[in-house]
């Protein structure tokens, strides 16, 4: 088992993200795309917590996912930007 | 492993790709500045931690590793104020447009709405309540709301304003009729009220203010009044009529048999006799009640009278110089006549009637103090969109005979019954009551209308507007009439016995042969069977059954050159226009004299001969 202290903690620094959104999920729902958005989080957020896993089991599946997840992610709020930043009316509602 | 490189090159690649575009976008409004930065450092963050990742996969640098577990961290640190700053935009926007809503309502409504504190200082007021006065937000703004331009024109509605803050700060509802100095200088009439506003918690956090424009329903209300008050008097002045119509009626026919026996007796008398004194008097007598009959009709407007063109002006300068004489030293007598006034379609007498009439109850109103009368005599001309002073005068030229004093003036709870016949506030002896409703029946018969204008202790201006006419010829003197006396053969129809047997009486003494009918259907008859025995019938209008006009009609169909006195208890065109399209020769107002009788005849046989000349 090889955990890294840097890796817990981002583990725990998202969970502690994800614990704000659905406190204002309300709020946060209301953002333009914002399935996109919280997509893309909740895959970085999956990514950082198989980080932590692939120290204790399955490291190279783990490993590799967390590579998948990392770039899913970004693409997702590659495209976020797209939509909402070069559209006026979509952000302001 | 060249999977992985792939992926997270495909992962560098498009966290470089997002960084460029919000990097792009930096210059535009949206999100706000604070976000966009806060985006620009989350997607640099992202591209600098996919630059280790790929850096390590592909073992390009693994010196990096410190550097990626600082930036891994602040990933989701930033991911949540991103997520914050954005949620936050949203609340403000939301909050922005709820206030931008709400304001727009609180500006656009018609109503005047404002927000004090409970000091009473204002703190926000709405845009129709500043334009309604003309007043500057700013100067408003702040100070106590009785010291505003709302309150400006009245002391005694700022110490109102002053204690409704307060009554309202204690938690009461405060509500009453108020006025604003509008901006164009006249008043607006309000429906002011002020109210507390509450916390959740019960606690009042300030007042509210608001306003409701009640200026046309003000005025309408007023006109309203105004219109009431002139359908009560025309409903009064018509049931006056009605009530005066039928009391001549029934006064007409006494007095006819009160004034026909006493000149028949008195023509009658043996010289030296000493009865003749008495008689003249119960003829006097008569003839005073036949006067004030003739009032009455002219107060109820059925009394006809030739209307011939005159000048006001010189009947007014000739009712002055006769009044001046009479007037007491402390009165003053000031007037300006227009002599270019234009002449109107009158009578003379009543005209005079109405001068003397409203000079004499100036003069009375000024007995005791004295003052100054002053009378104008002008020309006025009103267009249709003139206001005519509430009257309901056509649009046209008229003269104005105004005459004002400087007296007692007219107590407002006695001014709707100045025109009343018999009301009167003078003392016994003084004053009948009938000079007003003299005036007011004339003017109104002429087409006109007179207006007062009084206040109590510093005098009245009494206006009479007579129409004017274009072009007219001054009237001239009527020739005489000389009574000239013809042996007649009179039918007499009326179905009233007293009244026939006077009037038999009377023509028989004037030497006339007389047949009496007390019906309709007993006249025709007799005039069927004998159409050529008659030189003149006497036709009382108001009989039952057939009346008397269409009487006449039947027989002018037996014999249609007979001439027919229709005799009515009071003139009226109708009576005038039904006997000229019906053919009868003359109408004759009751009571008739014996002289009056005559000089009918007269005029109908003069009427028939030229009638025969014509035809023959």
């Amino acid at each position: 088992m090889i955990l890294h202290e840097n890796e817990i903690v981002m583990a725990i620094l998202g969970m502690g993200t994800l614990i704000f959104i659905f406190l204002n999920y309300h709020q946060v729902k209301r953002l333009p795309s914002s399935l996109t958005l919280l997509s893309s989080f909740y895959l970085l957020l999956a990514a950082w917590l198989l980080t932590v896993l692939e120290g204790i089991f399955w490291g190279e599946v783990f490993n590799f996912l967390e590579h998948l997840f990392y770039a899913v992610s970004s693409v997702l709020l590659l495209v976020w930007c797209y939509q909402t930043l070069h559209s006026k009316d979509r952000f302001l509602g | 492993m060249i999977l992985i490189e792939s992926i997270d090159a495909l992962f560098l690649a498009a966290s470089g790709a997002a960084f460029l575009l919000v990097l792009q976008s930096l210059h535009r409004g949206y999100p706000t500045l604070k976000n966009r930065i806060l985006l620009v450092f989350l997607l640099l963050f992202i591209f600098i931690y996919s630059a280790c990742l790929f850096a390590e996969a592909a073992i390009i640098n693994t010196s990096m590793d410190e550097f990626e577990d600082i930036v891994g961290a602040l990933l989701p640190m930033w991911w949540a104020f991103v997520l914050y700053g954005l949620t936050q935009e949203i609340a403000n926007r939301d909050l922005e447009n709820s206030e931008r809503k709400f304001r727009t309502i609180f500006n656009q409504t018609f109503q005047y709405t404002g927000l004090l504190d409970l000091n009473g200082n204002l703190l926000e007021i709405n845009t129709t309540a500043m334009e309604a006065v003309g007043a500057k937000r700013s100067e408003m703004i702040g100070r106590p709301f009785w010291q505003t331009a709302w309150w400006s024109h009245s002391r005694r509605l700022q110490k109102k304003i002053k204690n409704a803050v307060g009554k309202t700060a204690s938690g009461k509802i405060v509500r009453f009729e108020a006025s604003h100095p509008a901006a164009a200088g006249s008043l607006l009439y309000v429906d002011f009220s002020l109210k507390p506003v509450m916390d959740r918690n019960g606690e009042i956090t300030m007042l509210i203010a608001e306003g409701r424009d009640i200026t046309e329903w003000k005025r309408a209300t007023v006109e309203k009044e105004k219109l009431e008050i002139q359908l009560r008097q025309v409903h009064k002045m018509e049931a006056i009529g009605t009530l005066t119509g039928g009391i001549a009626h029934d006064f007409n026919n006494i007095l006819s048999l009160i004034l026909g026996y006493a000149e028949m007796a008195k023509d009658g008398e043996q010289p030296g006799a000493n009865t003749s004194q008495e008689l003249s008097k119960i003829i006097a007598a008569a003839t005073r009640a036949k006067d004030l009959v003739r009032q009455m009709l002219t107060v109820s407007r059925q009394m006809k009278v030739e209307r011939v063109p005159i000048s006001v002006a010189s009947m007014t300068t000739e009712v002055l110089t006769m009044l001046r004489t009479s007037m007491s030293a402390g009165i003053q007598l000031v007037y300006d006549i227009d002599p270019d006034c234009k002449p109107v379609l009158a009578d003379s007498t009543q005209v005079r009637q109405i001068i003397i009439h409203l000079c004499t109850n100036a003069i009375h109103a000024m007995e005791e103090s004295g003052g100054t009368m002053e009378i104008t005599l002008q020309n006025v001309f009103w267009g249709e969109a003139d206001n005519r002073l509430g009257t309901n005068l056509e649009p046209g030229a008229y003269v104005v005979l105004r005459v004002s004093d400087t007296g007692c003036g007219i107590s407002p709870h006695v001014m709707d019954r100045i025109f009343d016949p018999y009301f009167t506030t003078k003392e016994p002896g003084k004053g009948t009551g009938m000079g007003l409703a003299i005036v007011h029946g004339i003017i109104g018969d002429y087409g006109g209308a007179v207006t007062v204008d009084s206040e109590e202790g510093k005098g009245t201006d009494f206006a009479v507007y007579f129409p004017a006419i274009k072009q007219a010829k001054m009237a001239a003197g009527g020739p005489d009439k000389a009574l000239i006396f013809e042996k007649e053969r009179i039918l007499l129809v009326d179905d009233e016995e007293p009244v026939l047997k006077t009037g038999r009486d009377v023509l028989e003494q004037m030497g006339c042969q007389v047949t009496v009918r007390r019906t309709s259907l007993d006249a025709l008859a007799t005039i069927h069977n004998n159409p050529d025995v008659f030189d003149i019938v006497f036709l009382d209008q108001s009989m039952p059954g057939i009346d008397g006009a269409d009487l006449a009609r039947r027989i002018f169909s037996i014999r249609p050159d007979l001439p027919v006195v229709l005799c009515v208890d009071s003139p009226s065109s109708d009576h005038e226009e039904a006997a000229k399209s019906s053919g009868i020769a003359a109408v004759a107002v009751k009571p008739i004299t014996q002289s009056a009788i005559a000089e009918l005849m007269q005029d109908v046989r003069i009427t028939s001969g030229e009638e025969l000349d014509r035809l023959n």
